[in-house]
């Protein structure tokens, strides 16, 4: 399975290296964030004062641990692809082969319709009880349509 | 859309695997390619091509609403 935004239209295992070090840089991003969310939570306690209960607590530092924990293992998976030659070709194939890539895009349009209609209904029915969820997710799909036609303006001028 | 990829590999006696390999995909592109599941991009019908020695019409035959006339 294809990884999410992970295909690419490399043709050779040297330009598919240079790819793979420049995701290994990206996903030291997720460690920096999980750290950076331990910091929040930290500062949230000691510097802010607030009385975090403990299930969010619990919360904000399993977030922490797991994309710090997701950036490691993946950091060394895409290391250990480096040094072996035959399974980096294996994954250039992968990333850049037609049909994943074609796979991985209606992929992700269903997941964006789900997460779309996810979202309505939450807005929907969530706001009788708590009015602020109507007005997050009001707020969500307008930056979704948003982000989507800015994107599409972007992408046609390069194709 | 229909393909002679199946029926020419056979003839040359050509894995899926050996095929995938040459044209840089996944073995499961080419059987999805020879169940007439998937329609190859432009490029990879070139490569086709280039690998069995036809011209792209030779391989892979359109349907009737396919074709402009």
């Amino acid at each position: 399975m294809l990884g999410m935004f992970c295909g690419t239209s490399v043709t050779s295992n040297e330009e598919y290296r240079k790819y793979v070090k420049k995701r290994i840089k990206v996903l030291s991003l997720l460690i920096v964030l999980g750290v950076l969310t331990m910091g929040v939570v930290f500062m949230a306690e000691t510097i802010w004062n607030m009385e975090l209960e403990s299930y969010t607590l619990g919360l904000y530092s399993g977030f922490a641990s797991g994309l710090i924990a997701a950036g490691i293992v993946l950091i060394l998976k895409n290391r250990k692809l480096l040094k072996e030659e035959e399974k980096l070709r294996q994954a250039r194939i992968a990333a850049s082969d037609e049909r994943n890539q074609q796979i991985s895009t209606q992929a992700s349009k269903i997941a964006i319709a789900i997460l779309l209609i996810a979202m309505y209904l939450i807005m929907l029915i969530g706001g009788f009880w708590y009015p602020i969820l109507t007005k997050m997710m009001a707020f969500l799909v307008a930056l979704y349509v948003f982000a989507y036609c800015v994107a599409y303006k972007v992408v046609s001028k390069k194709v | 859309m229909q393909t002679r990829i199946q029926e020419l590999r056979k003839q040359r006696k050509i894995t899926q695997n050996e095929l995938a390999d040459a044209l840089d995909v996944t073995r499961q592109t080419i059987i999805s390619l020879e169940s007439g599941k998937y329609k190859a991009s432009l490029v990879l019908a070139h490569k086709i091509a280039q690998y069995f020695e036809l011209s792209i019409e030779d391989i892979f035959i359109f349907e009737e609403e396919e074709n402009l006339c």
